[in-house]
């Protein structure tokens, strides 16, 4: 008889119910539906980085699962920031341009208007024409669309490309490392047509809910990467389970032998390839409205590196390791370098940690790859097995 | 002509550079098959230690001379280090080396920034390195250029000669193809394990001080260096010196070929150029210069 999909996920429920109960607790404890303990930029914070749980689900899955240690995941995530940050600028800027033309004597007609709006986007790189890439930025739902579409697409041609020449290891990661690269070279240029250095930004405001507070926004927001994340987690889960998931673990363990079985390896790995990048990209465009700015510097090769390095710290190959991965290191971080944590003073020296954050996280990683490559998540089968042994 | 030797001369300094930075990758990437992403930092340490040497001692002609040295004793120690605490007990997952040495080049970069602060530090060249060598009008270089190029020949002839006709390179070899076989013949693969990791290392700290020459010091210095030196050493075929001069010429021949018909835009020139590399590899999945055989392993 078949089990059921929760039956042999225990972990899955497990994760649900942690989900849920945090989710409670950040509304009941924010300054918009409760207690006001958590102020609005924590709960933006707490938001943000169940978003960055999601791209390292989408992380787990591609490396830990598939074995494929993709440098480019975090470009995805930003593509589908850029994407949901020209619809959000756009509207925005719509909006001010309307207001500010409504007093003048002749009603302004559209070109006007369209001109106007693009002085005011790309007037800080130069220019003030809209550059073909924007061709849809006025419409919400092909934003959105594109938002899937775009990493998707990338990630497919770059994927179908290499994984059809074999590029297989560490040739793999320096190569999807270059596309990253490439990518955001790219759009540091002013004329890339997405603002060059400056990024998009206001994001924050989202147009159409003026009225609402942005304690209420960031709630709203909070919910849906919760949401996204809860999605993603069991769209992973069920991926994972069954026979689908079986191929693709045993791809990461021996590709050879898989090919050799028959299967279509190129297929299998592209479909985890693209799969993830989509997870990716909506992960962004999730993020970047709380964020409220994208420039081309979040997506540089040392973003998607941090990525991998969530994902092995949380423990990659279990969905719930790149989680707690991704929310300890992202979490801890801003705590450190955000100048809360208390300076050690060691007489001679005086350890601040903002400048020494970064020191203790690249040695601690080095120690959990030493030490423990299965990452934390390698603490909880310890602790079951203890268990199991009594 | 004239532009197109002009032209020649720029891509054959920008193509010694790329040498130089990717050289010492070719070995412990190449030859070892170790992704070292905290080589980056070893070229930045080497260029520290000239601007600290350049501290101590004013004179800059006598400074270069003995920063070259210290350099090379600096990175050299750093990666026989780095080689025994860490990467000695990776070998067998080459993926997890790449993140153990990513953490060590956060770690180092952040350090230099503790220690050097944010801005540029001067690396200043001796005077008779100043200026350049004008041909005419459009062609000319600079001597610091041709000094870059000259080192890099150097450390080609110098590498092939370790390799090729040493008992160091054959040893290196043979630990290469088969380390149990290597020991079982009374090499000790530990051993050189670490010096070949070592002198890679120890080629970044060197390559170091020369782009500190003409670059700006910062503690970013490695990481603008350490994704080209990968795809240099990829495109030219991993596991040989030949391969490396091969990617390097390639690519600096094209970036500048790129530039030449958008001169206002480097970023595009970079941008086109991964992405042509991006294309290359699907065609030549083993770089320019392929191993065969059994060498070639997987």
């Amino acid at each position: 008889m078949k089990r059921s999909f929760i039956a042999n996920n225990p972990s899955v429920l497990i994760f649900i119910a942690c989900l849920g109960l945090f989710t409670l607790g950040v509304t009941l404890m924010s300054e918009a539906f409760g207690t006001a303990v958590i102020s609005t930029s924590f709960v933006k914070t707490l938001g943000k980085t169940l978003c960055l749980c999601l791209v390292a689900i989408a992380m787990d899955l591609v490396w830990g699962y598939c074995g494929i240690l993709s440098l480019g995941h975090f470009a995805f995530f930003g593509l589908g920031g850029y994407m949901i940050g020209m619809w959000l600028m756009y509207a925005r800027t719509e909006q001010i341009v309307v207001a500010s033309l409504a007093n003048a004597e002749i009603p302004p007609t559209a070109q006007e208007v369209t001109d106007a709006i693009g002085n005011q986007i790309f007037g800080v790189v130069g220019g003030s024409d809209f550059p073909a890439i924007w061709a849809f930025a006025d419409s919400l739902a092909i934003q959105l669309a594109l938002v899937v579409l775009v990493p998707g697409l990338l990630a497919l041609v770059f994927g179908w490309l290499a994984f059809r020449s074999r590029v297989t290891g560490v040739y793999l990661s320096i190569l999807t490392q270059a596309m990253t690269l490439a990518l955001s070279l790219y759009l540091f240029q002013n004329d890339s047509g997405l603002r060059g250095n400056n990024g998009l930004s206001g994001l924050q405001n989202i147009p159409g809910a003026e009225a609402i507070p942005q304690s209420e926004i960031s709630i709203y927001f909070f919910w849906a990467s919760a949401l996204a994340l809860l999605l993603g987690y069991l769209l992973a889960a069920w991926v994972v389970s069954g026979k689908f998931g079986s191929v693709v673990r045993g791809i990461r363990d021996d590709e050879a032998r898989v090919r050799f079985l028959g299967y279509s390896v190129e297929g299998y790995k592209l479909f985890v390839f693209t799969l993830t990048a989509v997870i990716a990209g909506i992960a962004g465009a999730l993020y970047y409205p709380q964020a409220g700015i994208i420039n081309p510097a979040e997506i540089a090769p040392i973003a998607s590196i941090y990525l991998a390095v969530w994902v092995a710290i949380g423990g990659r190959g279990r969905l719930y390791g790149a989680v707690i991965g991704a929310a300890t290191v992202s979490l801890l971080s801003s705590w450190f370098t955000g100048g809360q944590a208390p300076s050690i003073n060691l007489g001679f020296y005086t350890i601040d940690w903002v400048d020494w954050w970064l020191v203790l996280l690249g040695f601690s990683f080095v120690l959990v790859t030493l030490f423990a490559p299965k990452g934390i998540g390698g603490l909880f089968d310890y602790l079951v097995r203890k268990g199991d042994a009594k | 002509m004239n532009q197109a030797l002009d032209l020649g001369l720029d891509a054959l300094s920008l193509a010694s550079i790329y040498f130089l930075a990717a050289i010492g990758l070719a070995i412990t990437f190449g030859v070892m098959g170790v992704i070292n992403m905290a080589h980056g930092e070893f070229i930045m340490m080497g260029a520290y230690t000239g601007y600290v040497v350049q501290q101590v001692v004013p004179d800059y002609t006598l400074s270069i001379i003995i920063a070259l040295p210290l350099a090379f004793a600096v990175t050299f120690a750093a990666g026989v280090a780095m080689e025994r605490l860490v990467i000695r007990h990776l070998y067998h997952r080459p993926l997890e080396t790449l993140l153990a040495t990513f953490g060590i080049s956060v770690a180092l970069q952040q350090i230099a920034k503790n220690i050097f602060g944010t801005q540029a530090r001067p690396l200043t060249s001796p005077a008779w390195l100043d200026g350049a060598w004008v041909l005419n009008d459009v062609v000319s270089i600079s001597y610091i250029r041709i000094a870059i190029f000259v080192l890099a020949l150097i450390f080609l002839t110098l590498l092939l000669f370790v390799l090729n006709r040493t008992r160091l390179g054959l040893e290196v070899r043979a630990v290469t193809q088969n380390p149990r076989m290597a020991a079982s013949m009374g090499i000790n693969p530990d051993r050189i394990n670490m010096l070949t990791f070592g002198l890679g290392s120890g080629i970044a700290g060197i390559a170091g001080v020369a782009i500190g020459l003409f670059a700006k010091v910062t503690s970013e210095l490695g990481s603008d260096y350490i994704v080209q030196s990968f795809m240099t050493v990829v495109v030219g075929g991993v596991g040989n010196i030949w391969g490396t001069l091969a990617g390097a010429t390639l690519i600096g021949f094209l970036q500048k070929g790129i530039e030449f018909f958008n001169p206002s835009n480097t970023l595009a020139a970079q941008t086109y150029m991964i992405i042509f590399i991006i294309i290359f590899i699907q065609f030549r999945p083993r770089g320019i210069i392929a191993l065969k055989g059994r060498a070639a392993g997987d």
